[in-house]
């Protein structure tokens, strides 16, 4: 059973006379990490609302085709038991945290559940660890930066102990720092619970490095899906308004220049590869 | 400035652990008893038992701020009661009743945390739902109120001068301020929605709660303490006559 | 054109400690800066300072030799604009046209002024085809742009965007970089409050970096970037191209080296100094 299949799916909200979404098909297996990206209005948003069945049910609109996560259909099953597999993390850490408290906010959706308390206890102090935010687990929302916000957020969607994890755009509010250092838990969160990642990210210089598969949506279609490097090095990106990464866009540069420059994805693989045209000499010698 | 009076904070006083159910009969005990008694004397002593409370509970400065702010409604009150009756123990009566009044809802609200107060009205009978919208709403007070500053800027930056003009334009002037909140806030119910769903509210009828609240031995002491304080000044307005 | 001086600032908001600790400054015509800065910092008090929004608890903040305690916002905004960061604060009007107007209405321009700024505005702005419709049904992209538009409108001669670049796609980034410098070909210093440490990069001249409230730095772009221990105090990763810069040997930089055209440069001439080894 895969984590999650999307097969043909269009989707055009109520009220609108052109779709957000159309003929959208892709599989994704346990593991994972995907990279979701495209240009402002592409269909992203939609896209991840609609993996956890935020459309159709709250969101109403003509929806062609389906999406299966783990096996539950989106379009027969509620949203309540959808979240039990796949978490979303939005991007305005603010409105999702809704009580005075962090451990409040984690141990909401358990209590949604009405699980026995000895288990919303275990679950919210397990949330509290993998974020390593226990310190701060009775502060309220306006005691808190936002990355810790953010992470709190992560937190309580990680109490329902999901399978599949979503991220719209999770850093849109926070510094680069923090930024940085939220894409790194997201990575070590793959890693230690044997989650299945797909990520919506503008900054691809940060979380290209991270993924195993780049999907690149324009105008509600798939335009690209595959291999980091494959993607990155495609032209169509620039056409479509989406940033290649620097360190990217400079080792592509150089090899149209006709030197032999792999595309490099992040920082430490762009040097080695510049070093290597350099003759391992560096710049600071001329 | 008087609002935040009555905003909670923090604390490990015996005031702040007291069960808020318990603080609500003792709040109630002295409301009723600020209505019913006529002597002035009898309110300075109700309103020195509040400032032992809030005392214990290190807020006495908080609320010396809520008076400030309400200090012309007070003045009004005064006034009010000097015109119609010539009477200062009438006047000075009915001032102290309002502050009486007010300093019993300052202490209660700045020593119970919002998401107990939720708590404590589920646990009675109030439903879910309610006792949850109930604590959003302190949750987001402060961020609307953070979402007017910032459009009053805004608007202030285009140019907006919210004194210029007749009383007709001074009202228009409002609606640039007021329409862009007024949008934030409806999308951010949405985003609060989805948030909300994708934590499966609604899952099932009856949720278990993590926390609750149980009423200690200390909460039963002040529970008859108010009682207690309710009997006495009853007794002490209506029979005793010196 | 205005200049901007502020004169050992301090600012704390009522009984707060100091958001703003001693900022001296001063900002000229045509100049293109970035004040940066973690979150918390004072960037946003700062600029509020500049049009009078705020004013200094102690020190002076000085528009064209004028102090700004003696002038009211209305004045000083018709000269320093602000942008500022969610353009949803401050959408009201039934059509972005009528949204556009709104500034210049409230600084007195005559009917026939109004709407020929109008005009230029959204086409300043690519937004000509939305000039009916609602603000509200904009995507976010197009809403920054009618932010920036409506304050361009009544020509300020400041231009001052508070995250110029959040939830801006490349090529959104690319069409407000080119109109940047357009402004500032007009003599027009323009100053971004920013996080986006590539787009400061390539725009601005100059960077400001405010860290709790004061300033730890204020020089070209180039030697600001290149100070690892002061961005990292500031909360700020170096630009990916200063990073392979830095990863390849070179610490100093020279005006203009973050540019992705001026790296393939300077690699293209180190590797000739190779003979060509590394080509196909």
């Amino acid at each position: 059973m895969l984590p999650l299949d999307v097969r043909n799916l269009s989707f055009t909200y109520a009220g609108n006379d052109f779709p957000s979404l159309t003929d959208v098909s892709m599989k994704v297996d346990e593991g994972e990490f995907v990279l979701l990206t495209g240009p402002s209005g592409c269909g992203k948003s939609t896209l991840c609302k609609s993996f956890v069945g935020l459309v159709p049910h709250s969101y109403p609109g003509k929806m062609d085709g389906d999406v299966e996560v783990f096996g539950l259909s989106i379009k027969e099953r509620p949203i309540n038991e959808i979240a039990t597999r796949a978490g979303l993390v939005f991007q305005d850490p603010e409105n999702q945290l809704f009580t005075l408290s962090v451990e409040n906010d984690v141990a909401f959706g358990p209590e949604n559940l009405a699980l026995p308390r000895e288990e919303i206890r275990g679950r919210v102090d397990w949330s509290l660890e993998s974020v390593r935010i226990q310190d701060i687990r009775t502060r309220a929302p306006f005691e808190i930066s936002g990355g810790q916000q953010q992470r709190a957020a992560i937190a309580s969607v990680l109490a329902m102990r999901p399978v599949l994890l979503v991220f719209d755009e999770p850093t849109s509010f926070l510094d680069p720092v923090s930024a940085k250092n939220l894409f790194d838990l997201i990575y070590s969160l793959k890693g230690q619970l044997s989650v299945t990642v797909v990520l919506v990210e503008h900054r691809l210089d940060l979380a290209a490095a991270m993924a195993n598969r780049i999907v690149v949506l324009d105008k509600g279609r798939i335009v690209l899906d595959g291999d980091p490097r494959r993607v990155l090095a495609d032209k169509l990106l620039d056409e479509i308004g989406v940033g290649t990464p620097a360190v990217t866009r400079l080792c592509l540069r150089l090899r149209e220049r006709g030197f032999r420059v792999n595309a490099a994805i992040g920082l430490e693989e762009a040097i080695s590869e510049i070093m290597g045209l350099l003759g391992g000499r560096g710049l600071g010698h001329h | 400035m008087a609002l935040e009076g009555f905003r909670f904070h923090r604390g490990q006083s015996f005031i702040h652990r007291a069960d808020p159910r318990t603080k609500f009969v003792l709040s109630l005990a002295f409301m009723t008893a600020a209505i019913v008694v006529m002597r002035p004397e009898i309110l300075v002593a109700i309103l020195a038992v509040q400032m032992l409370i809030l005392a214990n509970g290190r807020c006495l400065r908080d609320w010396l701020r809520s008076l400030k702010g309400l200090l012309l409604l007070i003045a009004l009150i005064f006034a009010a009661q000097m015109l119609v009756t010539w009477s200062w123990i009438l006047a000075i009566t009915y001032s102290l009743r309002f502050i009486v009044v007010t300093s019993t809802m300052s202490w209660f609200f700045l020593t119970t945390s919002p998401d107990d107060l939720g708590l404590s009205l589920e646990q009675i009978g109030v439903p879910s739902d309610f006792s949850f919208a109930f604590t959003m709403a302190i949750r987001f007070v402060p961020v609307i109120g953070n979402e007017f500053q910032s459009v009053y800027d805004a608007q202030r930056s285009r140019g907006l001068e919210m004194e210029k003009g007749n009383f007709m334009q001074k009202i228009r002037n409002y609606i640039p301020i007021m329409v862009p909140v007024f949008v934030e806030t409806i999308r951010r119910t949405y985003e609060i929605a989805d948030a909300m769903e994708v934590r499966a509210f609604g899952a099932k009828p009856k949720r278990t709660r993590l926390n609750v609240l149980v009423l200690r031995p200390t909460d039963w002491a002040l529970f008859f303490a108010a009682l207690l304080l309710f009997a006495v000044t009853i007794y002490y307005q209506f029979y005793w006559h010196p | 054109m205005a200049t901007i001086e502020a004169v050992d600032v301090h600012f704390h908001y009522g009984q707060g400690a100091d958001v703003l600790r001693g900022v001296s400054l001063k900002i000229g015509p045509g100049e293109r800066v970035a004040i940066m800065g973690e979150n918390g910092a004072g960037k946003t008090t700062l600029i509020k300072h500049f049009n009078g929004l705020l004013k200094p608890t102690s020190g002076e903040v000085l528009i064209d030799g004028v102090r700004t305690k003696d002038v009211s916002v209305a004045r000083l905004s018709r000269k320093i604009g602000i942008v500022f960061q969610k353009p949803e604060n401050q959408f009201f009007a039934e059509t972005a046209e009528e949204e556009i107007a709104f500034g210049l209405k409230n600084f007195r321009f005559d009917e026939v002024e109004v709407a020929k700024r109008v005009e230029e505005a959204l086409s300043f702005a690519s937004l000509v085809k939305y000039k009916g419709r609602s603000p509200f049904q904009l995507s976010g992209g197009e809403k920054k742009r009618l932010a920036i538009a409506s304050v361009i409108a009544w020509d300020p001669e400041v231009l001052m965007i508070d995250e110029p670049t959040i939830g801006q796609d490349m090529s959104q980034k690319i069409r407000l970089s080119s109109f940047l410098r357009e402004v500032s070909a007009k003599g027009k210093a323009v100053v971004l409050v920013t996080h986006d440490v590539d787009f400061a990069a390539d725009i601005c001249q100059r960077v400001i970096l405010l860290s709790s409230g004061a300033v730890i730095g204020d020089g070209r772009v180039e030697e600001i970037f290149s100070d690892v221990e002061l961005m990292r105090r500031a909360s700020l990763l170096p630009p990916r191209l200063a990073e392979v810069l830095r990863g390849l040997g070179l610490s100093d930089f020279p005006t203009g080296a973050l540019r992705i055209d001026e790296v393939e440069k300077l690699i293209e001439e180190a590797a000739k100094g190779n003979d060509g080894a590394g080509r196909v």
